[in-house]
């Protein structure tokens, strides 16, 4: 890891911005997705409805459970669906097909955020019962946080500015708060997890005095944590995976931090050079 | 949607009735079929609830969300040999009171609450004489064996 550039990189999105039912059908229609002509995927899509209707929408009236499964059997939009079980009624099925809804007039950019947000950071019980969902949650990850740490924005209007992800701090805390969650028999999979070197990109972009604060107390106690449930050997799954890497990852989490530290530092010496100019 | 809570007793038998702690929507339909409503009302008709209290051939239904008022309202147009017996209460103060017992003998009435009537401090409220027949339709076993629906208050 190498300084280079003192603030993260940014990624612009370019959704498509027009709005209106037509606009929406013309758009759902262009997935191609639903291969409603196909009597073994149709077969397959009713068996996942079933249980999909089971666990994530036994507690839904009626009314809205038909019109979901008629979005997720068929492609048809007949009323509003908010944009966390669009996007998990919606049968993409590669990184390709995932960008294509996320950048249609089907989310907006509040709920773009919200999506990434819901798919990236939790993980309720019941959906993990559901076969497709890890390899779902795993497509949405990929498409945006491989790699190295980025801040994904999008431009609104000729003057306003929406970030779609979330800034490295807050990726950070997410990430370890997580681990606990993990640790602690909360949470059983989370897909925010699987992304080890996405964190330690963003660790190195945590520059602010305060939140270096935060974050090292939390990487402490995370430490602790996993230290203490390694001990008592009884993790398993994602759990164990998880705290094995994070002591086996000491090392990069300190060169990540100290790489952080550096940074803060540019940009103190940055500022600094620029009050003085100004003071001059 | 509005906030709506209240409860309903069901009268039809012991085994419908004890079909609803299966699944919600497996007690409709076993009603539905029991009472030989329309059936398309398993289609459309929601019957969430938060407790469920046995007596006899009877349950008592505590609710908090509105989809039973709906449900009773379709389950009488076409349903017999049952009794349903409901009272509601919206976040604006309306009151939603419906009897229809085993007969057939059947008493509906809606009142505003405090807040429907803004000429009349006391509003568009239920009165005595509403309450005496929607009671007269209650058969009193119902009332002995389900005090709540009357009092609307927990007993002690």
């Amino acid at each position: 890891m190498t300084l280079e550039q003192l603030a993260p990189p940014e990624i612009w999105i370019t959704p498509d911005r027009r709005t209106g039912p037509e606009v929406r059908t013309q758009a759902i229609t262009a997935f191609g997705f639903w291969h409603l002509d196909d009597p073994e995927w149709l077969a397959q899509r009713e068996r996942d409805w079933q249980r999909l209707a089971k666990v994530c929408f036994d507690d839904t009236p009626k009314a809205e459970r038909k019109l979901y499964q008629q979005y997720f059997m068929y492609g048809e939009e007949f009323g509003y669906i908010d944009p966390i079980t669009l996007t998990l009624l919606t049968p993409f099925s590669s990184k390709d097909e995932f960008l294509a809804l996320f950048n249609s007039p089907l989310l907006d950019d509040d709920e773009r955020a919200r999506v990434i947000s819901r798919f990236v950071f939790s993980c309720r019980k019941g959906e993990l019962e559901l076969p497709w969902y890890q390899s779902h949650c795993d497509i949405i990850i990929s498409a945006f946080f491989s790699g190295g740490y980025q801040l994904i924005k999008s431009q609104t209007y000729a003057d306003q500015v929406k970030r779609i992800s979330p800034f490295p701090y807050d990726w950070c805390t997410g990430f370890l708060y997580r681990i606990e969650l993990l640790l602690e028999g909360e949470i059983t999979w989370i897909p925010v997890l699987t992304r080890y070197n996405y964190f330690l990109s963003a660790l190195s972009f945590v520059t602010e005095v305060d939140k270096r604060k935060r974050v090292e107390k939390l990487l402490a106690s995370t430490l602790e944590l996993v230290e203490e449930e390694l001990a008592l050997g009884n993790l398993t799954g994602q759990a164990l995976k998880v705290a094995q890497q994070y002591i086996a990852r000491q090392d990069d989490i300190t060169q990540a931090w100290q790489l952080g530290a550096q940074r803060a530092e540019a940009l103190a010496n940055q500022s600094s050079s620029v009050s003085n100019k100004g003071v001059n | 949607m509005t906030d709506v809570y209240g409860c309903v007793v069901v009268q039809a038998s012991a085994e419908v009735v004890a079909s609803f702690n299966q699944h919600r929507d497996t007690g409709l339909e076993q009603l539905v079929a029991f009472a030989g409503a329309e059936q398309s009302i398993n289609d459309d008709c929601d019957v969430f609830f938060d407790q469920l209290e046995i007596k006899g051939d009877s349950g008592l239904f505590h609710f908090s969300r509105p989809y039973w008022v709906a449900t009773v309202k379709r389950l009488a147009k076409t349903a017999t040999g049952i009794g349903l017996y409901l009272r509601a209460r919206d976040e604006y103060g309306g009151e939603y009171y419906f009897a229809q017992n085993p007969q057939g003998e059947r008493v509906a009435f809606f009142a505003g609450g405090p807040e429907a009537d803004f000429d009349s401090e006391e509003g568009d409220m239920v009165d005595d004489s509403q309450m005496q027949q929607w009671l007269a339709v209650i058969p009193d076993t119902i009332q002995a064996d389900f005090p709540f629906l009357i009092t609307f208050e927990d007993i002690e």
